[in-house]
């Protein structure tokens, strides 16, 4: 490990944790850091902890901004680590969790839920409809991306960004021809938000997450191979196409969960993994690790910023992640390491 | 261990690019893939390293067939120098040179030192070990394949397959690599272009035309002007370095087309277009 990545390790680590607790303390109601902390530890170790805290204040911090920041974290690491396996599973730096027409997908899900009025049932109808949207993007991508029967990146690529436009395309219609003030939660929810996070959106997020992470982590080094190439992978005995496969599918199931319980976020899946590979490189036993904790800091970061920047008011995470995010990563790219194609100036 | 090719065809998208085609290469031995371009070499080496199924036929290494082996227990068995590599590889030259090591130590452990130590072996013996912390993507198209090569050594493999070995390096290090590839000792199949080179470093060639086998034996019985005008459809005139005593091979375009000179070729031999 370079002296570099163990100090970003060492910083991702540092910061997640508190960046959590900001979030948490922050909001319409101001909260001290160290209260955040004795709710906490009130709820996760009752018998251990002195006083119990008010009602209200544990209402607050553990029942509406735990979650959502717990929510925004998974997310975060979720859509990064896609990023970043889609950039190797593709071999194109521009590959997103959005370029394969997911997020699209499970777009027009939830636009037509919310305008057919399911939604009056509840949030999660809408998550549910938006899974279905991504599984069935996802379904019809891995079939037109194929050629004798193998998963070929071009294909997929264009198959992906083809479907995107049909799904946009539905999804605007749908937002057009709805009622009005149905209209501004659509657009709010396309641009991804985690205000109505809760634990039940933490329970569903968690276990995918989890096994979505530890099913990439444990092929880190065959995206190495991945990267050399076809043919040198297959002939150091990695099985290209199934390889492929499983990480679409892995990919495929991470985005539509995201999307799901946190609409488009746009950006993260895209820049995260290109700002860790310009400070640590791209071998992808230490790049993917990396890059998951950087997704999560990101995005509980930019939904603290999100909460605070026009306060009352919340904006949606995209806005934040494309007018912040955006110049933030041009600059790192202009001054970045030369290491990297992407950090070339 | 001996590498044997029997009776292999290969049908791509309907049409039988290789047909019935055996080779065999006794252990230690280098075979040289002589022919036209699209006449079926890297189909028939690809079918080698299991990139290409072959419609009918086996290919066996050491008795074995590959096709019934495991991915990894295949690539124990043969390594691969690829004809074309990407040049975008943002991975560090050691990190590629590691990824030789991954069928012996398995899909998901990282590389022990002892690993490192293959690789910088293997780098440094190409000469190639000052470029070990730079990306591949700034190495220059002969490094790169320097460093490929490595990487397929540190595969430590009994059998190497190479399609084109010689793209993109200087003529130093064709040289140089052909002489790393002899001193490996492994059993090589190797797809050449430059007959020169291919008389002299291989144990025997193999001429396809049109996806068969046209001619195979020692370069000596193989390559003569008659087999070459029929197979590439070029004159050619065998000289003999008298430095070396190995096979030099002039070769110059049939029927009088224009020579470099400007002039039309009479075929006289001092004409020849050089090598």
């Amino acid at each position: 490990m370079t002296r570099r990545a163990t100090w970003l390790t060492a910083g991702l680590v540092i910061a997640l944790p508190t960046v959590m607790v900001l979030g948490i303390a922050s909001g319409a109601v101001g909260i001290a850091p160290g209260r955040v902390l004795a709710v906490v530890a009130d709820q996760l170790v009752p018998w251990w902890s002195d006083p119990s805290p008010v009602e209200l204040e544990t209402y607050i911090i553990w029942d509406l901004r735990a979650p959502r920041v717990m929510t925004a974290a998974l997310v975060g690491a979720a859509l990064a680590g896609v990023g970043a396996v889609l950039q190797a599973v593709v071999r194109n730096p521009l590959a997103d969790p959005y370029l394969l027409g997911i997020s699209s997908g499970a777009g027009t899900g939830a636009v037509l839920s919310i305008v057919l009025g399911v939604s009056a049932l509840g949030g999660l109808t809408r998550s549910v409809a938006a899974f279905a949207g991504a599984i069935i993007a996802t379904l019809a991508v891995l079939i037109l991306g194929r050629r004798e029967g193998r998963v070929e990146p071009v294909r997929l690529i264009l198959a992906g960004v083809a479907l995107s436009f049909l799904f946009s395309g539905l999804t605007s219609f749908l937002t057009l021809t709805t009622q009005a003030e149905e209209v501004f939660s659509v657009l709010f929810w396309l641009l991804g938000t985690v205000a109505a996070a809760d634990w039940m959106d933490v329970g569903l997020l968690a276990p995918v997450v989890g096994v979505g992470i530890a099913a990439i982590f444990f092929r880190s080094g065959l995206l190495n191979a991945l990267l050399a190439g076809d043919e040198t992978a297959i002939g150091v005995g990695v099985s290209v196409h199934r390889l492929r496969t499983e990480l679409l599918l892995v990919t495929s199931l991470l985005t539509g969960v995201a999307v799901a319980i946190a609409g488009g976020v746009g950006f993260v899946g895209l820049v995260v993994p290109h700002l860790v590979r310009i400070l640590v490189g791209a071998e992808h036993r230490r790049l993917i690790p990396l890059v998951f904790l950087a997704g999560a800091v990101f995005l509980v970061t930019v939904d603290l910023a999100a909460r605070t920047v026009v306060a009352p008011r919340e904006l949606p995470l995209g806005v934040i992640t494309s007018v912040l995010g955006a110049p933030f990563f041009l600059w790192v790219m202009h001054h970045g390491d030369r290491r990297s194609p992407t950090g070339v100036s | 261990m001996e590498l044997r090719v029997e009776q292999v065809t290969v049908e791509l998208s309907g049409v039988d690019v290789v047909r019935d085609v055996s080779i065999e290469v006794a252990p230690g031995q280098v075979v040289g893939l002589l022919g036209p371009n699209g006449c079926g070499k890297s189909t028939v080496l690809r079918t080698v390293y299991r990139a290409l199924a072959p419609r009918r036929g086996a290919i066996s290494i050491g008795g074995d067939d590959v096709w019934k082996l495991s991915a990894l227990g295949s690539a124990r068995r043969s390594a691969v120098l690829p004809q074309d590599t990407p040049a975008d590889i943002e991975l560090l030259a050691l990190d590629l040179a590691l990824l030789g090591r991954l069928p012996h130590r398995g899909r998901i452990a990282s590389p022990t030192a002892e690993d490192r130590q293959i690789a910088m072996d293997a780098l440094a013996d190409l000469d190639v070990d000052h470029l070990a912390q730079r990306p591949v993507s700034t190495l220059s198209g002969g490094e790169r394949q320097r460093v490929h090569l490595a990487r397929a050594l540190c595969q430590t493999t009994p059998v190497l397959v190479m399609d084109e070995p010689t793209n993109h390096l200087d003529v130093q290090h064709q040289l140089d690599l052909l002489e790393r590839v002899r001193d490996a000792g492994a059993t090589t199949i190797a797809a050449i272009h430059d007959l020169t080179l291919a008389s002299a470093f291989c144990d025997a060639v193999v001429l396809l035309k049109e996806g068969k086998v046209v001619a195979a034996g020692t370069p000596d019985e193989v390559l003569t002007p008659d087999l070459v005008l029929e197979v590439f459809g070029v004159d050619c005139v065998v000289l003999q370095n008298p430095r070396t005593g190995t096979s030099v091979f002039a070769l110059s375009a049939v029927n009088g087309r224009r020579s470099r000179a400007g002039r039309p070729s009479d075929g006289d031999e001092s004409e020849a277009a050089s090598l």
